[in-house]
Parts: structure tokens; sequence; C-alpha cells
């Protein structure tokens, strides 16, 4: 890396963490700490939420993704602005009617102290290990390209979030959350633009998606219903919707996000903007990876793209027959680049035929290349048995170091960085918001003052980041890490999900059958991950119903409570409000 | 408790209309995206 690229990335993250503290400076009391005084604009409420769920496995993974599978990921989003509408009508006019600091509040007011401290559990649970994650992803890949220390960068970007947002609460996390998006965005559409301009003398932008699509990197949509296909309309609009339910309905740090929000109406089009934005941005993301792919049709490539495993494997017995593999694939390579020019000129020369023809030679031999590079795989995992032969998240940042102009390598890694911090930051608020309000004030100190209800949450949100840093130094093996990610929250979203709705849907249901049966949805899910192959997106499809199913089944037999419904609790003013806010 | 109108759009409905017509247009977009360069090969 060079100076300059060292001080574009220097710069952002010393920009960030210094406006991070200034902007939050002014936190007396938990209002300010946890909802950022209820201040933010939509746009800032928009940017936030955006920021808080692209991480820096979005930007790392995700083009590698479209680089070794295609397009079809983009599928995986299109139940979020269904969610988002079902969201604004909803749940965002109840929570700020009920004026909670966390989503798990308002269980308490329908059930019981037990379903609210059990969501508030699973939440804890899954998001402080997704927390570790979200360091830890970043880390290891920006180590391995850039021979970093792995430690060292864990150590680093969880220590900035933890300075900001320990300091500065969510006010602090909103207003950095939306320059992390300006920076991400502009690091996004610059890459992009840059590697349509990489592409060889004769190739167009329409070549280029020719050829793209010719090697099947442009399946966006799959109609088919198939349970074990990982990406189809179905589970994407289907699962995804069920999951982008419970991820923006019920994990607080995305409520923590629009509650911050002025009023309902700045909360509210603040979602609905992520619900119009979302899934071009995921396209666009995708679409580089597509691009990176078709440039290295033109390009030498290496047969594994990361550079630990490959020098590994060179220094061992097996080191002939990875040599052996690379120069096949070399030749072939070359071969796949003529075919692919022959491709394009029948194109150009609009002969269908010829195209057709030379389209499946391409396709043959792009087969026989693959074959290769699963051998290639297979050594690096007999060498090293820990490694799961993965190099999906090594290959967007391979292209970026070896291909990008000097100025643009530290604007991505600015934009990786700044996407790690905005996940963490959220994660950190949220996860010291529900440790002091659903545990802390709830079981402990009710009566605490707000100067100490504060510095208790700032010491939450170090000892959670310092957790999530603990974690992150202990992860490793995870395959590709956006599906590792999305693959834990999905263990644990569906069960919330059922909880919540059991809560604003299901009047009869009180609070013991829902603990029940959500610990039934839960084992539930944890069975179908340990036993089936069906695709993760179906389990937060399978822990909410199961939850709502026994709930009600249990309701039924007897088990009838006379709870208020959640309508009946937003008009009542009698209602107790043991852990809501003061105001 | 009256419903406040939204900052920009006019009416709510319209924000949840536009969103939804989004979607299925990016929907539309991404079939016709498929269809018209992935190759259907032997």
């Amino acid at each position: 890396m060079r100076s300059f690229d060292w001080l574009v990335l220097v710069a952002s993250l010393v920009f960030i963490v210094a406006y991070g503290v200034w902007k939050g400076r002014k936190n007396r009391d938990l209002d300010g700490y946890i909802l950022g005084d209820q201040t933010m604009r939509w746009y800032t409420v928009a940017f936030s939420i955006m920021a808080t769920q692209a991480s820096a496995i979005t930007f790392l993974s995700t083009p590698g993704q479209a680089y070794v599978d295609g397009m079809r990921f983009i599928q995986f989003y299109f139940g979020l602005p269904l969610a988002m509408i079902v969201l604004s009508v909803t749940v965002v006019p109840l929570y700020r009617r009920l004026k909670v600091y966390t989503a798990y509040e308002f269980l308490e007011r329908r059930f019981d102290v037990r379903v609210r401290s059990l969501a508030a559990l699973l939440f804890l649970v899954q998001r402080g290990l997704a927390c570790g994650l979200t360091i830890y992803a970043p880390a290891v890949v920006l180590s391995v390209i850039l021979s970093w220390n792995l430690y060292i960068t864990n150590l680093v970007i969880g220590v900035l979030v933890i300075i900001y947002t320990a300091s500065g609460g969510a006010k602090a996390v909103a207003h950095t959350n939306f320059w992390q998006m300006v920076i991400i965005f502009g690091g996004m559409f610059t890459t992009l633009f840059v590697a349509l301009s990489l592409l060889p003398d004769g190739v167009s932008f329409t070549d280029a998606v020719h050829v793209a699509g010719a090697m099947g990197r442009l399946n966006a949509i799959d109609f088919s219903f198939d349970l074990n296909n990982r990406y189809t309309f179905w589970s994407g609009l289907i699962g995804g919707f069920f999951l982008a339910l419970s991820y923006f309905g019920t994990d607080q740090s995305q409520v923590g996000r629009y509650l911050s929000g002025q009023s309902v109406a700045q909360s509210r089009l603040g979602l609905l903007f992520n619900g119009i934005v979302k899934v071009p941005m995921q396209f666009v993301i995708l679409f580089i990876g597509a691009m990176v792919f078709v440039f290295h049709q033109f390009h030498e490539t290496p047969i594994y793209f990361n550079p630990v495993e490959t020098k590994r494997v060179e220094a061992s017995p097996l080191a002939g027959d990875f040599r052996g593999l690379q120069e096949e694939y070399d030749v072939l390579s070359r071969e796949k680049s003529s075919r692919i020019q022959a491709l394009l000129e029948a194109r150009r020369a609009g002969d269908p035929a010829a195209e057709e023809a030379t389209a499946v030679s391409v396709a043959a031999i792009q087969a026989e290349a693959l074959e290769v590079r699963k051998e290639a795989k297979e050594i690096v995992r007999q060498v090293n048995p820990r490694s799961d032969g993965n190099d999906v998240n090594y290959i967007f940042l391979s292209f970026v170091l070896a291909y990008l102009p000097v100025g643009v390598v530290g604007l991505v890694l600015a934009m990786i960085f700044a996407a790690s911090m905005s996940s963490t930051a959220s994660e950190l608020n949220a996860l010291a918001s529900t440790t002091v309000v659903d545990f802390y004030k709830r079981f402990g100190k009710q009566e605490s003052s707000d100067g100490r209800l504060v510095l208790v949450s700032k010491i939450a949100t170090v000892v959670w980041g310092c957790l999530a840093i603990l974690f992150a130094l202990l992860a490793n093996k995870l395959g590709s890490l956006v599906e590792a990610v999305n693959l834990l929250g999905s263990l644990f979203y569906g069960t919330i999900l059922g909880i919540f709705l059991l809560a604003f849907y299901f009047k009869r249901v009180g609070g013991t059958a829902t603990f029940i049966a959500a610990l039934v949805g839960e084992a539930a899910v944890l069975a179908f991950f340990a036993t089936s192959k069906i695709s993760f997106l179906w389990y937060n499809v399978i822990g909410c119903l199961v939850t709502i199913a026994v709930a009600v089944v249990i309701a039924e037999a007897g088990g009838r409570s006379a709870r208020p419904t959640s309508e009946s609790i937003t008009s009542s003013t009698s209602t107790p409000r043991p852990a809501s806010r003061s105001s | 408790m009256s419903e406040e109108p939204p900052p920009i759009g006019g009416s709510w409905r319209v924000l949840y209309a536009i969103v939804l017509l989004n979607l299925a247009l990016l929907i539309l977009l991404f079939y016709a995206f498929t269809k018209a360069f992935t190759r259907a090969l032997p």
C-alpha cells in the first residue's frame, strides 16, 4: 500500500472517531445515550439503518460471491422492502407511543418479564457473537491480503469503535453512520467505475455484460421453488421477508436506530428509504463482483485467492502438484480468453449460430477450469485441514490491491473500515442498551440516577466491545463470512419474530404459552440446523411458525390468558410501566 | 392519535406504493436482465 492510500485511510478513520466523540459529547441522560435525544432527521435515520446492516462483510464477501456464484444472492433482499412497509405501519408507531428504549420492554407489557428476558437474552447471545464476526471479518481479510497482523487489526477496529460509541452513545453512532455511508457510497461507485475502465481495449461495457451472462454470472432471478436451493425468488421473498421483519423489527441494533428519529414520520421515512435503496445497492455490489470476474477472464488469475494458504501449499510436499495445477489453469485461462474474444466477435458480426457455438465452447472450458480449481482447493484443504478451501472473501480485495490506482485503494479500505465500524458501533450500542434497560435497570437498580445509568451504559459498551474483540480473536474457519453472519442471525430471528408476532396479533395467547412456545421454536430451528440441509433462510420461517403454532395450541388447550393486546396497551394509560422511560 | 404526514411524498399511502412499485420494477428488470444475458446452454 502506498503513502497516499495510507493518508486516505487514516484521515477517514481519524475523522470518523473525532466526529463521533464530538457529536456525542453532550449526553447527560439515558434518553441522550440510548436514543440520541430523538433528534434525528429521516435521512440520518435511513443512512444509519443502512450503515448498520451493511457491514464490511457485505463489501468483502458479496463481490466474491458474484464472482464464484453469480448474482442470485440479490434475491435474498426481496423481502426487505415489504418488511419496511409492515414495520412502518405497525411497529414504529407502537414503539414510539410506548416510549420504550428497547423492543423487549414491549414484551413485558404484553406478556410478562420471562418473555421479555428470554427475547432480550436471545438477542444478546446472537448479536454478541455477530458483533465479534463484524470485527473479525474485515480483520482476517485485511491481515491476509496486506500481511497485517490479525490480532492488531482486530484490536484497531474494535478499539476505535469502542472509543466513540462508549463516549457518544446513539448520537455518535447515528451521525458517524451517516458519514460512513457517504464513504461507502463513494468507494462503491468509484470501484465500479474504475473496474469498468480496466476492461481490455476493444471490450465494451455491453461486451462485458454479455461475457458475464454467457458464463452464468448474471443469474439474478430464479423462480424455481426448491427448499434446498439457498437463493431463489421464493426463499428471498418469503424467508427474506421474515428475516428482515425480525431483524428490523426486533433486533435492538436496528430498533435503536429508528427510535432515534425526531418523530414517527421521520423514523418511518428512514425505514422506507432503506426499502427503496437497499436492493439496488446490493445489485451494484454484486455487479462489481461480476465485472471483476469478467476482468479476470482477460488477465492472469491466481488459482487460489488466499495468498497465505497459497504460500503454505508452496512450502509443502504438495507444492509441485499445486504448481502443475496453476500451469494447467493458466493454459485453460488463455484458451478461454481467446474463445471469449471469438464469442464477442460472433456477437458483433451478428452471427447467432457462431455465437451459440462459441458460448458452448466457453462454457465447456470454464467447466474444465473449475475442475482444476477444485483440485487446487482440495490440495489447500489437505495441506491445512483447518482451511475450508473457500477463498471467496479474498477475491475482491486481491483485485483492488493489484489493479486499482493509488488513492482508490485507500478509499476502498476506508469503505471497508467504515462499514465494519458502523455495524459494530450500532451493535455495541444495542448490546449496552439491552443490558442496561432489560437487565440492570429491570432487575437491579431501578431508581438509579441518569448519570449513573449513562455511566453503566458506557461500561456495558466497553465490556461488550472487549468481548466482541475477544470473540473476533478466536473466530476462524467460517467459509463465506456474509453467509456465516446471516446463518447465525437466522438461527435466532425466527423465534424472536414469533414472540413479537404473538404479541401483536394473537390476543388470546399469554406469557406462559409464549415462553414455552419460544423454547420449542428455538429447539426446532436448532434441530433443523443439525439434521437437515434446507437453506438457512427457511429457519426464520420455521422458528416463527413453530413458536406461533405451539403458543396457540397451548393457549387453546387451556393456558389462555387475559393479558392485554398490544392495541389495548397502547391506548391504556393505566398499564404498569415497570421499565419504561420516565417521560 | 392523528397520523403525522410524511416529510416528503404527500401521503403515506403514496410512499408505500412507491416502495412496492420500486420492488416490482426491480424484480422485473432483474428478470429481464437474467433472461437477456444468461444463456441456456446444452
